[in-house]
């Protein structure tokens, strides 16, 4: 963005605001993360002010950590489970990441 | 009270209850009269005289009951409950009540008399102040309690009306004395429960009966049938057992006693007893559903049909909105679909909430309830107009009130952040008076130094998305064509031109088509349509788009055809495999992008298209772009209509024939096409059993035989002969499959524009 403000000062940037950046986003797979230990990736088709989203094509990530009940070690293990659509509140929200574009 | 700032004595000389009562209801009295505020004034109704009144009105009413018992009841107890020799009268409290009835008559003359001289002024008011606070919810008529003083009269002015309008909180006693009435009805006869007249709980107020109520009747007009005897029996036992005498067991072991005397077949018996405790569960069941509902039902009736209304209204006021397509648009997109496959059923799912009341919706109505929805809709409506004649305040100033008070709504709701709106300003404000030159300038260029900002691509996408939305938008609330004479129908219709245009040219501008051709790499009309969203919103641009601004976005389409990505990235052989990825964006321009623009190519005249095609051919790498599924389309596309012009068939959109010096020019075009791709036809196939659907392959084969001159055409048949043949193998090999036909199906459509046919080939 700094490049921007620099050559054209003039021109709005294209990201002016956080939620610029998740409108951007719109109709591409992003990655968001949510309390719980958990994580989304699917296709972006709505947002709002909250970070209520509607999501498809979502594979789910859930991390959980198990303690072995003898050793007392720390077991990860992750489920992962594909939903087609999905409405997710925007309360749980921690993190949203436009995709990462390869090339170009 | 507050007098006392003035140091003067405000403690007043004391009341005694009579007054303070007669103060608190005063108040409420007045409050009454002022029936359009009812809801507020009734909320302070009931706090300044509850509880009390309440006491005193059940009171009343059971002394009511007694009286009444003793009036006329008695005279058939003989025959009720046969003989009981000489029952001591020291409990009988009912006749002592009767003993003092008069002297109560007495004092309650005495009580009224005394009311009306000591303030005749509100004489008028006098039943009014003596109604217990929920009789005056109900807006009904107090005569009930004035009346009540008076059991002697042998007939109570209670009509069965005034009960027809109200309700009492029914307690289990209460019930329970009406299912008695029914069975034993030389009983009790009070006339509060006297039978109700049919279309009582249809009353203006809605007072439903309890079940109980409603049961009494029935088991009156059925003439106590032998089955509803038991259960009737039961009923007795229960208050039997509420005494602390369980009597069930007794009642059916007489009964059973009696059975076993006419047979004595034991299976019988226990059918029998089956079929009691059967309906001894039954009938557990049915009270304990019974208590349930008595315990439901106490509130009954607690509101009037204004204070559901009010209710109703605040609630219902959320939802409404001036704009459903933009509150409300998942909602009004779903039933519009809805609506088209089920027309005829759609009635059933009516809405019952949210924007939906505002546009088409509100002619359906579900047939059930028909009336309380159309009550409902009109209240909507009312509530709606109301909305639209006062503008939305956000705050109000009260007179006398510290600063001002804020009103918060659904669609305002109170504000945590400021934070300027500068953004928006700069993008959505396209006022009228912003010139030529202001717009530009509020457009960013896409590219600095030559170099595409991926996210200054997207930024225009949402922008376009937002002037296509704001288009669409408009085409909906597109006012009806004016009729002469009428300036106000003129003027919004002139108002609504120019405010499409402004947006259309928004809209133009930010698609980008017309930058300079080789500032930056790719051009940035091609950046926008390599993004996925970019090849969607083609289709809904081009509606609001004027024929040269779509030949504009053609050409320039053309004109940088291979810097697409579905062109670059989808060609098969030097990379390889395309990735499936890739194969989905070949496929969603297929059926976004090219769609409309071979509608439009489909309607040009020769002089476009040839042009078209001059630059198609000219500025690509032909033989590199041939090998793209997109690119061969279009190719197919423009030899396909200069054939059918060629042929005469522009006749249909009124085009001549195309003249002397176009089809020279398109032998030309034609030839240098032809020569740039021979030695390649056989490259342009994707690879041979990937499952790739070849078919477009062979209908750009078809468009050049259909074109080509002998030598040509053998020149193409030498080339591909190889793939044609390996295809009719395959295909005989899969015989009896679908894929089968589809694969000769193919083949010929390139062999029967060379006069051929797959059959012919021998193998």
């Amino acid at each position: 963005m700094t490049e921007e403000t620099n050559t054209a000062p003039v021109e709005p940037a294209a990201v002016e605001e956080p939620l610029d950046l998740v409108r951007l986003s719109l109709d591409e797979r992003i990655y968001v993360k949510l309390r719980g230990d958990r994580e989304l990736r699917g296709k972006l088709h709505a947002y709002d002010g909250h970070l209520n989203m509607v999501l498809s094509e979502v594979e789910e990530t859930i991390t959980i950590v198990e303690i072995n009940d003898e050793t007392y070690e720390e077991v990860i293990r992750t489920v992962k489970r594909t939903l087609e659509m999905l409405f997710v509140r925007g309360d749980g929200v921690i993190l949203v990441s436009p995709p990462v574009r390869t090339g170009s | 009270m507050s007098d006392s700032f003035f140091g003067f004595d405000t403690t007043l000389p004391p009341l005694d209850s009579d007054q303070l009562t007669g103060l608190g209801e005063t108040i409420g009295g007045q409050k009454d009269e002022i029936e359009e505020e009812e809801l507020e004034s009734k909320f302070k109704g009931i706090s300044l005289d509850s509880g009390e009144d309440f006491e005193v009105y059940d009171d009343e009413r059971d002394f009511c009951l007694d009286t009444q018992l003793e009036e006329t009841g008695d005279d058939y107890n003989d025959e009720t409950f046969g003989q009981v020799g000489d029952i001591g009268q020291d409990f009988d409290y009912t006749e002592s009540t009767a003993k003092i009835v008069n002297t109560i008559q007495k004092e309650e003359e005495i009580y009224v008399n005394r009311r009306e001289s000591s303030n005749n002024s509100e004489n008028v008011d006098e039943p009014n102040k003596r109604r217990p606070s929920y009789a005056a919810l109900w807006g009904n008529d107090s005569n009930i309690i004035v009346n009540g003083h008076s059991p002697p009269l042998p007939e109570p002015p209670i009509s069965p009306s005034i009960w027809g309008t109200f309700h009492p909180p029914s307690n289990r006693k209460d019930s329970l004395s009406l299912v008695q009435d029914g069975t034993i009805p030389q009983r009790y006869t009070p006339p509060q429960t006297s039978p109700l007249p049919p279309g009582f709980g249809l009353s203006s107020n809605r007072m439903p009966m309890t079940l109980e109520e409603i049961e009494a009747q029935l088991i009156k007009q059925a003439g106590l049938p032998e089955k509803k005897m038991l259960s009737l029996a039961e009923v007795e036992a229960a208050i039997m057992g509420i005494n602390g005498r369980p009597q069930q067991l007794p009642i059916h072991a007489t009964s059973e006693a009696a059975y076993r005397d006419q047979e004595t077949i034991a299976y019988l018996e226990q059918e029998a007893l089956r079929e009691q405790e059967a309906l001894m569960y039954r009938e557990r069941k049915r009270r304990e559903k019974q208590r349930k509902l008595a315990d439901m039902s106490r509130y009954n009736g607690l509101m009037t049909q204004s204070d559901k209304d009010w209710i109703n209204k605040i609630q219902i006021s959320q939802l409404v909105t001036d704009d459903p397509y933009a509150d409300d648009f998942y909602f009004q997109v779903y039933s519009a679909i809805r609506n088209r496959q089920t027309q005829p059923h759609m009635s059933a799912f009516s809405p019952h909430g949210g924007a939906g009341f505002m546009g088409h919706e509100r002619r359906h109505r579900s047939r059930g309830s028909e009336s309380g929805l159309l009550k409902m809709q009109q209240q909507v409506l009312r509530i709606v107009n109301d909305a639209r004649r006062k503008p939305k305040l956000t705050q109000l100033s009260l007179e006398g009130a510290l600063g001002k008070i804020a009103l918060n709504s659904v669609r305002n709701p109170r504000q945590l952040l400021q934070v300027s709106s500068k953004h928006n300003e700069t993008h959505h404000h396209t006022g009228p008076g912003s010139g030529n030159h202001q717009q530009h300038q509020k457009i960013p260029s896409i590219s600095s130094h030559g170099i595409i900002d991926h996210r200054k691509v997207l930024r225009s996408i949402e922008n376009v998305y937002t002037a296509v939305l704001a288009l669409e938008e408009l085409r909906r609330n597109q006012p009806p064509l004016p009729r002469p004479y009428v300036d106000h129908e003129r003027e919004a219709i002139e108002k609504w031109n120019e405010e499409y245009t402004e947006l259309a040219k928004t809209m133009w501008e930010e698609l980008r088509v017309t930058e300079m051709i080789g500032v930056s790499y790719p051009h940035p009309f091609i950046s926008i349509l390599s993004v996925a969203k970019g090849k969607k919103v083609i289709p809904r641009v081009l509606r609001h788009c004027l024929p040269d601004q779509i030949l504009t976005l053609i050409t320039m389409l053309v004109a940088n055809f291979e810097t697409l990505d579905v062109c670059k990235g989808a060609i098969w052989g030097t990379q390889g495999v395309v990735s499936p990825a890739m194969l989905d964006e070949v496929e969603l321009y297929m059926n976004t992008v090219v769609p409309p623009l071979l509608q439009f190519v489909a309607e040009a005249p020769m002089r476009i298209v040839l042009g078209l095609f001059g630059l198609f051919v000219e500025r690509n790498n032909i033989v590199w772009v041939a090998r793209s599924k997109v690119g061969l389309a279009f190719l197919t596309m423009f030899l396909s209509r200069t054939e059918i012009l060629k042929q005469g068939g522009g006749a249909m959109q009124g085009l001549p024939l195309p003249e002397e010096r176009e089809l020279s020019q398109w032998q030309e075009i034609y030839n240098r096409l032809f020569s740039l791709l021979q030695n390649h036809f056989l490259s342009l196939f994707p690879p041979f059993n990937i499952g790739i659907d070849d078919m477009y392959v062979w209908q750009f084969l078809a468009a050049m035989a259909v074109g080509a001159s002998t030598d040509q055409q053998h020149i193409l048949v030498t080339e591909v002969r190889e793939r044609v043949l390996d295809t009719v193998i395959q295909a005989t090999r899969l015989a009896n499959d679908k894929s089968s036909s589809h694969k000769i199906a193919n083949v010929n459509l390139f062999l029967n524009a060379l006069g051929l046919d797959a059959s012919q080939l021998k193998i």
